[in-house]
C-alpha cells in the first residue's frame, strides 16, 4: 500500500484547479486526475438522472447550465450566497469541497492516501472566504495544514525553479482575480512586504469582452442575437476563450458560431482590436500595481524581477504593458497556470522559511475627538494596518463615550478607509461593565491575527479589569457552523463524484 | 498629550437618544456581519452627519471626470493622487459584503480607469 504523500499543495482556482506534490527527489510536479487533465476545471454537474456529480471538464460541457455551478469561488465571501440543486442548498464551501474530493481521491490513485494539503487563497480574500475555504477542505476530508496566498505561493515557486533573487513583483492574472504581491527573496527565504488584490478582474473579465464583440460582429452580419439562452451564451463564451487563446499566438484569428435563427458564421478578430477592446482592464491592473508599489513607497525601479502568473498573463498586451511600466522583461515559467499549485506544494515543505503579511485592515468604528478644537469625526480606526508581518497582535486604547455605561459593543471592522461606509463590519463584541460609571473609562482592544490570516478580538476594560475575547465567526444561508461541516464531512465519503 | 480621543459607543442608552444606525439587513441575524447603515436623518452629531452623507448615491450617468472629483487646473500629479485614493476605496469596495457598495465599486472603477487611460504617461 502506498505510503501518504508528505507534501501536497492544492489550487483551488475561479476557473482551473491544479494539485502538485514534492517527489521524493526533492521537486514539485502536478499531479494529473483521473481523466488525464493537469488543470481540472473548476466547474460542478448534478447529474438529473444519477446521483453524481462531474467535475471538470465533464462538468463543464454538460450541455445543462442550469444544473451546472462555475466560479463559485468568486462568492466564497458572500454570507448568503447558496446554490439549489433537486431540493437541496449547497454552499460555496460545499461546492468547492466536490472539486476538492475529486482532486483528492482522483490523485490519492497515482501517489498515494493523500490526507494532508496546503490550499491557496487569492491575497484579498476576507476572512470569510478564508474560513469557507478551510470549510472546504475539512468537508473534503482533508487535513488543510495552512492557507497560503497564491501570489506567495508562486514567488516560492519561482524562487525555487529560476533561483529568482531580490525584490519580487507577482503579477497573478488568473481567471477571477488579480493579486500583485510585493516580496523580497534570498537564500534564507521569503518575505511578503505588501500584497493588493481586485476579486472581481481576471481572465473570465476579458472573456467577457471577447464574447462582446464576437456577439456585436454577429448582429451586424445576419441582423440577429446569437443566443437566445444561457446554454448557447455559454458556448459562445468557450469559444470566446478559445479565440483570446489564439490571439495570443497569432495577430489574427478567427472561430465559428453560429444559431439557430442567423446560422453559422466566422467572425475575424485582430489582436489589435481585441486589446483596444480590453484596454480598461489592462489600465485597471496597471492601478493595481501602483497601489502595491504605494503602499512600500517603491519606485518601479525598485523592483528586480516582475513574476507572471496566471493564464491570463499569456496575453502578449498584458506583457508588453507591463515591460513599459517596468523597462524590463517580466519574467514566465512557461506552465503560468500550474505555479500556484507547484509553489503550493513547496510551501507545504519549507512555510517556516516564509513570512507572510495581513492582507487587509482591521480596526472599530469610534468618535475621532480633536482635543484642540472638540470637532468630532465618526470613523473607522485601525488596529492592525493591512500588510503588517504575521502572525501579529496589536492594541488600541478608547474611552467610553457616555456616562452609566454598562454594556460596551465594538464593531469589528475589515478594510482601510477611515469611512465607516467603506469597511466591512465582521464582527462584534459586547462587554458588561459595572454601572455607574462616568465616560471616559478606558478600553483596550487588542486584535490578534494568526498564520491562517484569521482573527480574534478581545476587550478589555482597564476600570474593572473584564475581559471577553471572540473569534470571528459568520452567520447567513451560505455559512457552515464547525457542526455542519463535520456532518457534511461525513456524508461526502458517501457521495459519489467523478 | 493625547490630540485624538477615539471614543466607542455604548448600548445602555435608549436607542432615542442615542441615534445609531439600524441594525443589519432584515434577513440577517443581528450578530452577522454586515455593514454600518444609515440612522434616521436628523442630522445632530458627527455619527447622524456621517449617516446622511453615507445614505447618498452615485450619479451613474455622470462623466468619468466628474465621479472621481477631477476638476479643471488639476495637475496631471493630483489627478493621479487623486485616482489612487479613489482606486484604493472602491478597489475594496468591489469584494464588500454590502451589493449596493459592489454595484457603485464598478462604475467607480471603470470611471477611475477611463479617467487614468487620459493621463500622459509619469
Amino acid at each position: 500500500m502506498q505510503s501518504s504523500p508528505q507534501f501536497v499543495g492544492i489550487d483551488l482556482g475561479t476557473t482551473t484547479t491544479g494539485l502538485a506534490w514534492i517527489r521524493p527527489d526533492g521537486n514539485p510536479e502536478i499531479v494529473p486526475n483521473a481523466d488525464g487533465e493537469r488543470l481540472t476545471p473548476s466547474v460542478v454537474y448534478f447529474d438529473p438522472h444519477e446521483d453524481v456529480k462531474l467535475v471538470g471538464v465533464a462538468a463543464r460541457d454538460s450541455g445543462d447550465p442550469d444544473r451546472t455551478v462555475q466560479l463559485i469561488k468568486r462568492h466564497m465571501d458572500d454570507p448568503e450566497f447558496t446554490v439549489s440543486m433537486d431540493g437541496r442548498i449547497w454552499t460555496p464551501a460545499e461546492i468547492s469541497a466536490i472539486i476538492l474530493a475529486k482532486m483528492r481521491r482522483d490523485c490519492s490513485q497515482i501517489i498515494g492516501p493523500i490526507e494532508d494539503a496546503v490550499l491557496t487563497v487569492p491575497a484579498n480574500f476576507n476572512e470569510l472566504a478564508r474560513k469557507a475555504t478551510l470549510a472546504a477542505g475539512r468537508i473534503a476530508g482533508l487535513n488543510v495544514r495552512r492557507i497560503v496566498n497564491e501570489p506567495t505561493a508562486a514567488a516560492l515557486y519561482y524562487a525555487h525553479a529560476q533561483k529568482l533573487r531580490g525584490r519580487i513583483m507577482v503579477y497573478d492574472l488568473g481567471g477571477g482575480t488579480l493579486d500583485i504581491t510585493i516580496l523580497e527573496v534570498d537564500d534564507h527565504g521569503i518575505r511578503c512586504l505588501a500584497s493588493e488584490g481586485a476579486g472581481r478582474l481576471g481572465g473570465s473579465d476579458f472573456d467577457e469582452r471577447i464574447l462582446e464583440l464576437i456577439a456585436d460582429a454577429y448582429q451586424s452580419a445576419h441582423g440577429v442575437g446569437l443566443w437566445e439562452n444561457e446554454l448557447e451564451r455559454r458556448r459562445v463564451l468557450q469559444s470566446g476563450e478559445d479565440l483570446k487563446k489564439m490571439l495570443s499566438k497569432l495577430r489574427q484569428a478567427s472561430e465559428t458560431v453560429g444559431s439557430q435563427r442567423g446560422g453559422v458564421a466566422r467572425i475575424e478578430l485582430t489582436r489589435e482590436v481585441f486589446e483596444a477592446a480590453v484596454s480598461r482592464l489592462f489600465t485597471r491592473t496597471i492601478l493595481l500595481v501602483e497601489q502595491a508599489l504605494a503602499s512600500v513607497r517603491f519606485s518601479p525601479q525598485d523592483i528586480d524581477h516582475v513574476a507572471l502568473v496566471g493564464g491570463g498573463t499569456r496575453m502578449p498586451g498584458v506583457r508588453r504593458m507591463l515591460k513599459d511600466y517596468f523597462g524590463t522583461e517580466p519574467k514566465t515559467c512557461g506552465n503560468v497556470d500550474e505555479c500556484v499549485a507547484l509553489g503550493a506544494a513547496l510551501f507545504a515543505m519549507k512555510g517556516a522559511d516564509v513570512e507572510e503579511v495581513c492582507n487587509h485592515s482591521y480596526g472599530t468604528l469610534a468618535l475621532i475627538e480633536d482635543a484642540a478644537t472638540g470637532a468630532e469625526t465618526y470613523a473607522n480606526t485601525i488596529v492592525i494596518p493591512k500588510n503588517t508581518p504575521i502572525p501579529c497582535e496589536q492594541s488600541q486604547t478608547y474611552v467610553t463615550s457616555e456616562d452609566n455605561e454598562n454594556l460596551i459593543e465594538v464593531e469589528i471592522t475589515q478594510g482601510e478607509d477611515s469611512d465607516p461606509k467603506y469597511v466591512d463590519i465582521i464582527g462584534r463584541i459586547a462587554l458588561k461593565v459595572p454601572p455607574n460609571r462616568p465616560a471616559g473609562c478606558e478600553v483596550t482592544v487588542t486584535y490578534r491575527y494568526d498564520e491562517n490570516q484569521r482573527v480574534k478580538a478581545t476587550v478589555r476594560d482597564e476600570r474593572s479589569g473584564k475581559t471577553t475575547e471572540v473569534a470571528i465567526s459568520y452567520e447567513g444561508a451560505g455559512v457552515l457552523s464547525d457542526s455542519e461541516v463535520e456532518a457534511r464531512r461525513e456524508a461526502f465519503d458517501s457521495l459519489r463524484i467523478e | 498629550m493625547i490630540e485624538f480621543l477615539k471614543r466607542l459607543f455604548g448600548l445602555s442608552k435608549p436607542a432615542a437618544s442615542r441615534n445609531q444606525p439600524t441594525g443589519s439587513a432584515p434577513r440577517r441575524p443581528a450578530a452577522a456581519p454586515g455593514r454600518a447603515t444609515a440612522p434616521d436623518p436628523k442630522p445632530q452629531g458627527a455619527r447622524e452627519r456621517w449617516a446622511e452623507a453615507a445614505a447618498k448615491s452615485i450619479d451613474a450617468t455622470a462623466s468619468p471626470e466628474a465621479l472621481c472629483g477631477i476638476t479643471e487646473g488639476m495637475s496631471p500629479l493630483e489627478i493621479d493622487q487623486r485616482l489612487a485614493e479613489l482606486h484604493r476605496r472602491h478597489n475594496r469596495a468591489a469584494t464588500s459584503l454590502d451589493a449596493k457598495l459592489r454595484d457603485e465599486a464598478a462604475i467607480m472603477l471603470d470611471a477611475i480607469a477611463a479617467v487614468k487611460e487620459k493621463l500622459p504617461p509619469s
